[in-house]
């Protein structure tokens, strides 16, 4: 080792670097992390590829560029990892923002030379692993998190085989409604979106001036309460999920605005409504132009329900 | 210890022991290879994902026929919904509801990561054969993992059908597949294409690609005397893309022609096995295997 720093310390475009990373002192591991001599020993190979490359660098500039970056960056990871006392949750920041600055530099490296092909390998395939591997279980968590989440807002519904094409169209398109790894805000867990656009079809059952019944074509802005979810600490792969009273109580509320019919005795009538759900259940206020008349409707966006209550809606659907 | 082989089947119907077919068809060509296999089953989770977001909802139509409105229930019984649904509903909900490609992506994610770690393996032990939609599923897979990591940690990727090239004529509607994987980057698909290809190590990724398979390239099939493309849109890498992928990875891009251009062929064009036994494949296997030439 001693040989190859001396060596590569002959280069003044890399002794500065090697200069940073042989005065570091040496430290202990950081547990799940890297430790300086693994990250000194990223710089130092890193730092010999680059000095492969011919002065001027000519065609190879990017990568050399691209190394010297990566040489950098492990350098101030080095810093973190020297720090006293230890700090795991900086260096595991700082371990992440180097794979960030990292993957963006090799997506913007173009045009390489057969050696620039080379040395990326060697960097990416032989060098960076030993490093990159401690991210192993940070990514496992986030598989884990991730997944759990985007179950329970779509699939642990009360009424979860309700919806349609349009609606999961919706959700996956509309910028405050989909899943965003890096974006935070106060209503994501994890990337995953609390908030939720339904649109369904909906029975409902007028509860005052008449007990007739209708459909109504409904739009709704739903906020899930999401649980707090973790890794369970005896198996990794599954979710250790924690749940307070609005996440297992009301899981979800919102507000929905449709249009439909009303079947009363005489066919069917327009009926619109503006409602307040609660889990699969919505107290709707609803309106009949045709009788300018205002009521109180029930509904629930499952259809199994309303079919139990054919017998007592002798007119829906005549 | 050998290494691990993860088989990733595609759309369609498919039991949790599908990878029997194709461990009986490797371990045929491969009688001393050190290797077992282990089958990555996801068809639960299109199932899942198609059920709950159907075109039209299936309850509300069983409704309206009780209730004395049967014709959206028949539209929803007949034949040709049912092929529409059949051929179409996996796909879409891969593609066309960007929530639903990540929980897919990530339930396919931790099931490869609970089967190397079942199989006491590791990743760099392992070896990842997908087909079809599997092998447009895998290719995000490692991908977002690289994207947390670093690197694609796993030792080799065949891609047998591979769907990734289709180009998505409304792209804003329906996100294609290399854009989905270059996300927020920036990336057109020829430089997505390169970025991919450069994290394997030469002879570490292959794409196998039929060009009588509707699925991975815009094959051309005799109807009525004329050859005409089925598909009104583009299916399989261009000339450019090929070039970029063999460039950043020399033969990463292999093409034969097998099977007729009669379009009742189709199916017989995109078939596991027709992929699984081309010497192409055994060779790159045997490579991937470390076996001797």
């Amino acid at each position: 080792m001693r040989s190859r720093l001396l060596r590569l310390a002959a280069r003044p475009a890399v002794s500065l670097v090697l200069a940073l990373v042989v005065l570091a002192p040496l430290a202990g591991s950081a547990g799940e992390l890297p430790d300086a001599a693994e990250i000194r020993a990223y710089v130092v190979a890193v730092t010999e590829l680059a000095g492969e490359i011919a002065d001027p660098p000519g065609a190879d500039q990017s990568i050399k560029a691209y190394l010297d970056g990566c040489a950098a960056r492990a350098a101030d990871l080095l810093a973190l990892a020297t720090t006293t006392p230890p700090d795991p949750t900086a260096l595991l920041a700082g371990l992440r923002r180097v794979v960030d600055q990292r993957n963006r530099a090799k997506d913007a490296l173009v045009d390489l030379t057969d050696l620039g092909r080379h040395l990326l390998r060697e960097e990416n395939r032989q060098q960076w692993p030993a490093l990159g591997a401690y991210l192993r279980g940070d990514y496992l968590e986030y598989l884990v998190v991730k997944r759990e989440l985007l179950e329970r807002k779509y699939f642990e519904e009360d009424d979860p085989a309700e919806a349609n094409l349009l609606e999961g169209w919706i959700n996956g398109r509309v910028g405050f409604l989909q899943y965003r790894e890096r974006s935070e805000a106060w209503y994501r867990a994890h990337g995953v979106s609390a908030w939720e656009v339904t649109v369904r079809t909906e029975p409902v059952v007028l509860l005052a001036g008449s007990n007739d019944a209708g459909v109504l074509f409904a739009g709704g802005l739903l906020y899930n309460f999401f649980p707090e979810v973790a890794q369970r600490p005896d198996d990794p792969y599954t979710a250790d999920v924690t749940d307070g009273f609005l996440s297992k109580q009301v899981k979800r509320v919102g507000l929905r605005a449709g249009a439909g019919a009303v079947f009363d005795g005489e066919g069917p009538d327009l009926l619109l409504g503006l409602g307040l759900q609660v889990r699969a259940i919505s107290l709707w206020a609803t309106y009949q132009p045709e009788d300018t008349q205002w009521s109180l409707a029930f509904g629930i966006s499952e259809w199994d329900w309303v079919k139990k209550l054919r017998p007592f809606l002798p007119y829906f659907g005549r | 210890m050998g290494k691990l082989v993860v088989a990733v089947h595609g759309i369609g119907d498919h039991t949790p022991d599908f990878a029997a077919e194709w461990e009986e068809v490797l371990r045929r060509n491969h009688p001393h290879g050190d290797f077992q296999v282990a089958g990555l089953w996801w068809h639960d989770v299109l199932q899942k994902v198609a059920e709950k977001y159907p075109i039209v909802e299936q309850q509300f139509a069983a409704a309206l026929d009780q209730f004395g409105f049967p014709e959206l229930q028949k539209v929803l019984d007949s034949a040709g919904y049912a092929m529409v649904r059949e051929l179409l509903m996996d796909v879409l909900v891969y593609i066309a509801m960007g929530d639903m490609t990540h929980y897919i992506q990530t339930e396919v994610a931790l099931r490869l990561q609970r089967l190397i770690h079942e199989a006491g393996s590791q990743a760099e032990e392992t070896l990842l054969i997908g087909h079809s939609l599997g092998a447009a599923v895998l290719p995000h897979v490692v991908w977002d993992e690289r994207n947390h990591i670093g690197y694609i940690p796993y030792g080799g990727m065949l891609l047998l059908a591979s769907p990734l090239g289709m180009e998505s004529p409304i792209p804003d509607v329906i996100q294609d597949l290399l854009g989905w994987m270059a996300g927020d980057s920036g990336m057109d698909r020829k430089a997505m294409l390169a970025a991919f290809a450069r994290e394997w190590n030469e002879g570490a990724l292959r794409f196998f690609n039929n060009t009588r398979d509707i699925v991975c390239c815009d094959a051309r099939f005799a109807i009525g005397g004329v050859d005409k493309d089925l598909i009104p849109l583009r299916q399989g890498f261009n000339v450019e893309e090929i070039a970029v992928l063999n460039r950043e990875n020399p033969g990463s891009v292999v093409r034969f022609a097998q099977g007729t251009a009669d379009p009742r062929d189709v199916v017989n064009n995109h078939a596991v096995t027709l992929y699984l036994e081309r010497p192409e494949l055994q060779r790159a296997f045997a490579a991937m295997l470390g076996e001797t030439p």
